[in-house]
């Protein structure tokens, strides 16, 4: 079992991954927005992150170089919304493990962790 | 399947037992002979299995084969005479060949699937070796990867200096999904991790290209690393959407000299080389695909059952060695053997618990094999009756055990023929009903909470109950008194009385003696059901629920009279001890009151007739197991009265040797880890026939549960049924036998 950050502005977005993610076992935390979810993983240290890009005050990007920042081993997955490979690839050259795309299935998910966190 | 039509199954059977051997054998030969170059004797062997192949392919029409290994055979004559000499080109060209062969001969098994490749390009290359030129084949299939390597100098540099460093540099040909969407990210993706393998020297296409989403499912990657190469492989597999890596250390040698310089091949066949390469690729995939197909066993079915007899001889020790475990531990607390054998008897009990589920698992089909019968079976009824129905299919993909499967295939075949027949409306009486013309049938298998369900559902006219209660007291099965007091349930119900009929004429179809009683006899054997929902002018809908598995259950273990039987939990309710006055007789039959309802009551040893009188079957103090047939509304509860209740486990069925094969009321019998024998009860059959003493008795028939209220069953009406009773209990236990 691990504990798992989930960084997205929907709620909805949010409450579907959480239930997810527990249903595979893990803890989850929330945050709402990229600010946050820095604070939220200095303060918790999660062992994976699964980041949406596009949200308010600060975005997927800039939050996962930041993170990255504060722990360079830091496991963070991009959540991604079709269309959007140029960023993606920009993340993935910033450090980011792994991306899942909206709208992601269980087994998406489930593999995406498992490589994440074992 | 490509095989010609006049091909018997035992021919054909023959032929692919042989091409299997001869294929594996040039498999093996080909590879050798190019390092044995001068092995006359190797030569021939290859040679004869192409002859062979050549001879008995032709024979048997299959001309793509016959064409090819007549190539093949053509061009190691040459080399046999010593006119042609053995390059690596000639050995490709082979082995190619051999490739192609593979294909074929998997396209003549089932499991192929009819897939079929051109032997052109495959022949043009042998012919190509044959003459001897300057192999275009071979030069059209460098990969793009050299070509980049050849006219890119830094590449070449690199390359070098790498090499001068020590470490191995990799060629890597990375395949994605054809259908990502993300390709560009996954080509990515690879890089990144190669990258961290070691140091990617170059790729087609190249990082910039892949930014800017110029890529195709290829990704070729020079890669210098000092992992081994199925580390690396591993590496980049395990990323998504990446379905193939292949490595192989990269030869400076095979670098063609810069495009400029190349002379063009003089009598280069038809296939413009693009095309060569692209047919190469693709016949390499293919062969791929089928090597991966033979990855896959036959196992005899005897020899199955065998091996999941002995698990459950296991999962029966298992037990056993648990609880003498637990024993020894209670009495041993201290000593570390016992604590050591503690735990070495919980991990053989994961162990052959996953075994045991593995072995399930293997005994699993997807019932699509079953279903795949009836388009056939639909159509033929459909056109002899002149109905229009279409078959809709759902849920081939449900796995059921394979005995399962093999038994409900007559009485699926008898529901579908039913529903074809009597169920669908001619077409002109289903317009003027206002429903379309063709009508459908649905046959769907899904799996409901542990159980695999079967239903049958057609838009017919529907089953008129009135009919089958008409038809129903004309045989003397049901008197005129106690239809009225029937449910619509109850009356429909009743299509499964032996015997009965409600086709108003027989046809050649149906009415040929198997009824309904047959296939819910059928599916009670299997420990299934069969339901009925019907209405008229709407349709019919039959559903069987099935068991997972015939294997095992899980089971509650009673005894009662120094006996030990085991009822499945699927029928249990629940387990009371009831007090004293919930156990009464109610003219003259044993009921239990519970919760305010009135349940039959089954005094286990009496209804087994053990020999025992009725004064020492009953116990003073008996628990009470509360069984149900299925939840429908018309099985109602029925209590069956024991001395002990003693377990519950994982029951393993032993089939039961002929004379207790009939024993009523026991559906088998099974061992428990200390060697005890127990039987299973047969609940269904049991309630049946605890109802069937009532059937003609409308107070107690509809009183399998009477509410406890005096004015809904009074004792008169009861006392007055008493005669009918003995009337009625041959049929109970005709029908429990």
């Amino acid at each position: 079992m691990a504990k798992i950050l989930i960084a997205d502005d929907a709620a909805f977005m949010r409450m579907k991954s959480a239930s997810l993610v527990k249903e595979l076992g893990h803890d989850v935390i929330e945050a709402e927005d990229g600010a946050e979810a820095v604070k939220v993983y200095q303060a918790e240290s999660p062992d994976a992150v699964l980041m949406d890009i596009t949200m308010p005050n600060m975005d997927g990007m800039e939050a996962l170089q930041e993170i990255l920042k504060l722990d360079p081993d830091a496991k963070i997955a991009m959540v991604t919304a079709m269309g959007q490979q140029a960023v993606i690839m920009e993340a993935i050259k910033a450090g980011a493990k792994d991306f899942v795309v909206k709208p992601f299935d269980a087994d998406r998910i489930q593999s995406a962790l498992w490589k994440l966190v074992g | 399947m490509a095989a010609a039509a006049e091909v018997s199954a035992d021919d054909l059977k023959v032929f692919l037992q042989e091409a299997e051997g001869l294929l594996e054998l040039l498999d093996e030969d080909l590879v050798r002979l190019e390092q044995e170059s001068d092995n006359e004797e190797l030569l021939q062997e290859i040679f004869r299995a192409a002859h062979t192949l050549k001879g008995s392919s032709g024979m048997l029409g299959f001309d793509g084969m016959a064409h090819l290994t007549h190539a093949m055979e053509d061009l190691l004559d040459r080399v046999r005479k010593g006119t042609l000499a053995i390059t690596p080109e000639l050995v490709d060209a082979l082995l190619m060949s051999l490739d192609g062969l593979k294909i074929l001969k998997n396209a003549l098994t089932e499991e192929g699937e009819g897939e079929s490749i051109d032997t052109g390009p495959i022949v043009d290359a042998l012919n190509a070796a044959a003459a001897g030129g300057a192999a275009p084949e071979a030069a059209s299939t460098q990969p793009a990867l050299q070509t980049v390597v050849a006219g890119d100098e830094d590449l070449r540099s690199k390359i070098d200096e790498a090499s001068g460093e020590g470490h191995t540099v990799l060629h890597l040909k990375v395949r994605i999904e054809e259908s990502s969407d993300w390709k560009a990210v996954r080509c990515f993706q690879v890089l990144n991790e190669l990258d961290d393998c070691g140091r990617v020297l170059g790729s087609v296409p190249s990082q910039s290209e892949i930014e800017q989403e110029q890529v195709t499912g290829l990704l070729e990657v020079l890669l210098a690393t000092d992992l081994e190469i199925p580390d690396v492989q591993a590496r980049a597999e395990q990323l998504e959407e990446v379905t193939g890596v292949e490595a192989a250390a990269f030869d400076p040698t095979a670098v063609p000299e810069p495009p400029a310089e190349t002379e063009a091949p003089a009598d280069a066949p038809a296939a413009a080389p693009a095309e060569g390469a692209d047919q190469r690729t693709q016949i390499a995939a293919s062969a791929q695909k089928v090597e991966a197909l033979q990855t896959t066993v036959r196992i005899d079915v005897e020899q199955l059952d065998a091996l999941m007899n002995m698990v459950g001889e296991l999962v029966i020790d298992r037990t056993r060695v648990s609880q003498l475990s637990r024993l020894l531990q209670g009495r041993f607390k201290e000593d570390e053997y016992v604590g050591a054998l503690a735990e070495t008897s919980t991990h053989i009990a994961k162990v052959v618990d996953e075994l045991h589920e593995s072995m399930m698992a293997v005994r699993m089909l997807p019932v699509g094999l079953l279903f795949s019968k009836f388009p056939r079976l639909v159509r033929d009824l459909a056109r002899s009756l002149d109905r229009q129905v279409t078959l809709a299919v759902e849920g081939e993909d449900t796995e059921i055990d394979r005995s399962v499967i093999e038994k409900i295939k007559d009485p699926l075949v008898h529901l579908i023929r039913n529903s074809v027949d009597h169920g669908i409306e001619p077409a002109e009486d289903r317009v003027a009903a206002g429903k379309p013309e063709a009508s459908i049938l649905k046959l769907t298998a899904s799996h409901e909470q542990g159980q695999i369900v079967i239903s049958i559902e057609d838009d017919g006219r529907g089953i008129d109950t009135e009919k089958v209660v008409a038809s129903a007291i004309k045989k003397g099965q049901i008197s005129q008194e106690a239809a009225e007091r029937l449910s619509h349930r109850e009356k429909l119900e009743l299509i499964f009385a032996p015997g009965l009929s409600t086709a108003a004429k027989t046809t050649e179809v149906s009415g040929r003696g198997v009824g309904m009683d047959i296939v819910r006899r059928d599916i009670e054997s299997l420990n299934g059901r069969v339901e009925v929902e019907s209405e008229v002018g709407v349709g019919t809908t039959f559903k069987l629920r099935l068991p997972l598995t015939l294997a095992t259950f899980r089971g509650l273990l009673v005894s009662s009279g120094g006996t030990t039987y085991a009822i499945p939990l699927t029928y249990v309710q629940e387990t009371i001890r009831p007090e004293q006055e919930q156990l009464r007789t109610v003219s003259g039959r044993p009921v239990m009151s519970l919760r305010g309802s009135v349940m039959s009551l089954i005094w286990l040893n009496e209804s087994l007739q053990l020999g025992t009188s009725a004064e020492q079957a009953r116990s003073d103090d008996p628990y009470v197991v509360v069984v149900r047939a299925s939840e429908s509304e018309t099985d109602r509860p029925v209590a069956i009265a024991v001395d002990e209740l003693v377990d519950q486990q994982e029951i393993v069925v032993k089939s039961l040797s002929g004379f207790l094969g009939r024993a009523r009321g026991i559906a088998g019998a099974s061992i428990l880890g200390d060697g005890q024998v127990v039987l299973i009860l047969d609940v269904p059959s049991m309630i049946k026939a605890s109802q069937a003493r009532d059937t003609d008795q409308p107070a107690t028939a509809a009183g399998n549960v009477v509410e406890l209220d005096a004015s809904v069953a009074p004792r008169g009406d009861l006392d007055s049924n008493e005669p009918s009773a003995a009337d009625e209990a041959p049929e109970a236990e005709r029908m429990a036998s």
